[in-house]
């Protein structure tokens, strides 16, 4: 029996689709109660607009490369599962190392129409359940990590504003290292792309503190113009 | 303050909460595969399989977690760790929103919008990638032409660049002291073979100390001048 058989199966679509709306639910229950707190903060209506605006604006382009994965997954998986596992849980950068792996340990190998049903099954149970082990984590250790924040804030505030932009600027060492120059690459020069556009407007930005818009769509604009010079230049 | 203790309150519960609620729902879909064609699998050759998966993403657990702590705060954390996606895609709209807003990370205010753009960038990426399970045939050709093919190979490092740029470039102290984590990060990167996770995290320990030094030389200036 070929995977193909049942990895298509309309109650697969049923139970994804339930559960993304349970994702889609806990976000608006999340995003509510953090929209209230934010008033009794202080913070303006069009602020929060604004915050919701650019988390948005942000996140339509790099979710691009997660669709292409997806569409590459689709015929050697079917739709539900790799739906499934890059809506939630998922990472486009695993999904397919964990597919390959549960097929690995069965004896057979990912490649399109040439598994078993049973391979298909194994490599369902080790994506879920291997790649969902980080919410018992999550669940586990954001508590504690948060209230050790919480400690520290009651002792001095400014102490834990400087810690925060400490580890803001770790974390941007790291990724401008992970994600551009983590290897003599083409990667390094989009990012450079990238990096010069956000300086030039940043630059732009502080010579006229007014256009506000500048700093509204910084990160759109240096995004899009290095993926417009990947496009010529690769 | 006692709605802040609340609100903080209120994000733990309801976050743990939902969490396991949908971790049971995602770890019931192969349960319910098996039982349906009475197909399961033999765990004595799959057992590697699943430790494998695990110890690949497992060093990122604790990176991320303490080290997006003080950006995201814990219900956007909570959110993140639903969707995946989290350094690629979450915390990317988080750190766009603080600094278009700009809002101090580790406030009470960077946290509840951490909560609102996370939220946003969710759905979005939800409601994106069911559109394209929809509209797959005739989307695939026009993602996948070579034309434009480039273009979504790099978006990863065309997003950080500017989001970078955005963040560091705000005073000249900012980028000095931004080289010493980049530095750091570049030699562990080059010269040894220890996993991105582990020098991310010696990463911000060295940038925390930094500007901690700094925020404890201005102290002592401001109690001299007193």
């Amino acid at each position: 029996m070929l995977y193909t058989e049942i990895c298509n199966a309309v109650w697969m679509f049923l139970w994804v689709g339930v559960l993304l709306l349970a994702v889609i639910l806990q976000c608006l229950i999340f995003m509510k109660r953090a929209w209230k707190h934010a008033l009794e903060l202080g913070l303006q209506p069009a602020q929060i607009k604004k915050g919701l605006t650019t988390g948005i604006s942000i996140s339509i382009m790099p979710t691009l490369p997660v669709l292409l994965v997806l569409l590459s997954l689709m015929p050697l998986l079917g739709t539900p599962l790799p739906w499934l596992r890059l809506s939630i849980i998922g990472s486009a950068y695993y999904e397919t190392y964990a597919a390959s792996t549960a097929l690995e340990c069965v004896g057979e190998t990912l490649q399109l129409n040439g598994y078993s049903v049973d391979g298909w099954v194994a490599a369902a149970w080790v994506m879920t359940i291997g790649g969902s082990a980080c919410v018992l984590w999550s669940s586990l250790a954001i508590k504690p990590i948060s209230m050790i924040y919480e400690k520290a804030e009651k002792v001095d505030m400014k102490l834990v504003l400087s810690i925060g932009s400490g580890c803001l600027a770790g974390v941007m060492a790291y990724v401008s290292v992970s994600y551009g120059f983590s290897a003599m690459s083409t990667k390094g020069v989009v990012f450079c792309i990238s990096f010069a556009v956000g300086a030039l407007l940043v630059y732009i930005h502080n010579k006229r503190p007014k256009s506000k818009w500048l700093s509204d769509y910084l990160m759109t604009i240096s995004m899009l113009v290095a993926m417009a010079a990947a496009c010529f230049i690769f | 303050m006692k709605q802040k203790c609340g609100y903080h309150s209120w994000v733990h519960r309801f976050g743990i909460a939902s969490s396991l609620f949908l971790f049971v729902a995602m770890t019931a879909f192969p349960i319910a595969v098996s039982a349906v064609y009475g197909l399961w699998p033999d765990f004595k050759l799959l057992w590697p399989g699943f430790i494998a998966v695990i110890l690949f993403m497992a060093p990122y657990w604790p990176a991320e977690t303490i080290g997006y702590m003080s950006v995201m705060g814990p219900g956007a954390l909570y959110m993140s760790y639903i969707t995946g996606n989290v350094t690629n895609l979450r915390m990317p709209a988080t750190i766009g929103t603080i600094n278009s807003l700009g809002i101090k990370p580790n406030t009470d205010e960077c946290h509840t919008m951490a909560v609102i753009a996370c939220g946003a960038s969710i759905i979005t990426t939800v409601v994106i990638v069911a559109l394209g399970v929809v509209i797959a045939a005739p989307l695939a050709p026009v993602l996948s032409s070579p034309v434009i093919q480039p273009a979504f190979d790099y978006v990863v490092p065309a997003l950080f660049g500017g989001l970078v740029a955005q963040t560091i470039l705000k005073g000249k102290k900012q980028f000095l002291y931004f080289l010493a984590p980049l530095a750091v990060c570049l030699f562990f990167c080059y010269f040894t073979a220890v996993n991105s996770a582990y020098y991310m995290l010696i990463a911000i320990a060295i940038s925390v100390v930094i500007y901690v030094l700094d925020y404890k030389s201005g102290k002592n200036k401001e109690k001299k001048e007193a």
